[in-house]
């Protein structure tokens, strides 16, 4: 984080690091939106709602101006502590979006998978219904009895 | 912020969504009065008639509250009663 006069342009630095301009209770920084799209910007100033109050400007047209205020009451380091916060978040959320990004097809798979597709029976209860219906087509009704332990049969013998 | 706790806010169209900030201009308007209009690139608010004890804070929080209403209408989310 480099601190700079006010009113210095950006990009007159030279450098990567992010510029910040130091107030009363506010810290004001430029952000490129070529390298911080704006939906990282949104990402990381809806995490800082809560700490402090962000005005968002346009002086240019690729730059957006961030504007933090603090709530309570910081001296320089706190501001120069809650702007690189920002930074930090706003690195965080472009990472997020470009993961985002690369792996939705494989979400989309997954999601169609378990949304879209017939649910599958369990192996046991699989292979029980095939047992039963092999024994159903073998015998309907279940009351075949071997001819040995027949009541017709023992009777017979005993008449001879 | 004036003598007379009034202020003109402007607020980037390319950055702020109109009806995040009408709806913001709703919510405050028993602080003060709150004039949503276009100017151009611009989306312009007039604010008028505000208690100079919450004066600042009020600007500071309507300013807020149009951001979070316009982050949520970007992400397809519909604000909660109360907003920010």
């Amino acid at each position: 984080m480099e601190n700079v006069p006010e009113g210095e342009a950006p990009e007159a630095s030279g450098q990567v690091e992010l510029s910040y301009e130091l107030g009363e209770r506010r810290v004001t920084f430029n952000i490129d939106e070529d390298l911080y799209a704006r939906d990282a910007i949104y990402g990381a100033a809806y995490l800082f709602v809560d700490r402090a109050w962000i005005f968002l400007d346009r002086p240019s047209d690729r730059y957006v101006s961030v504007q933090l205020r603090s709530k309570s009451e910081a001296d320089e380091a706190a501001l120069t502590a809650l702007a690189g916060e920002f930074a930090n978040e706003l690195l965080n959320q472009v990472l997020r979006t470009r993961i985002g990004a690369s792996t939705a097809r494989i979400r989309e798979y997954y999601f169609a998978k378990a949304f879209f597709t017939e649910p599958d029976r369990s192996g046991i209860d699989a292979l029980l219904a095939e047992l039963d219906a092999e024994e159903m087509e073998e015998d309907p009704l279940e009351i075949e009895v071997p001819w040995e332990t027949a009541p017709a049969a023992g009777a017979a013998e005993g008449t001879e | 912020m004036s003598s007379d706790n009034s202020e003109s806010l402007r607020f980037s169209r390319s950055l702020y969504r109109q009806d995040a900030i009408e709806q913001a201009a709703a919510a405050f308007a028993a602080c003060g009065s709150f004039d949503v209009r276009s100017d151009g690139e611009d989306i312009v608010v007039e604010i008028a008639n505000l208690h100079p004890k919450i004066a600042e804070k009020v600007v500071d929080e309507f300013r807020n509250h149009a951001l979070y209403g316009t982050i949520l209408a970007d992400r397809g989310v519909t604000p909660a009663a109360g907003g920010s």
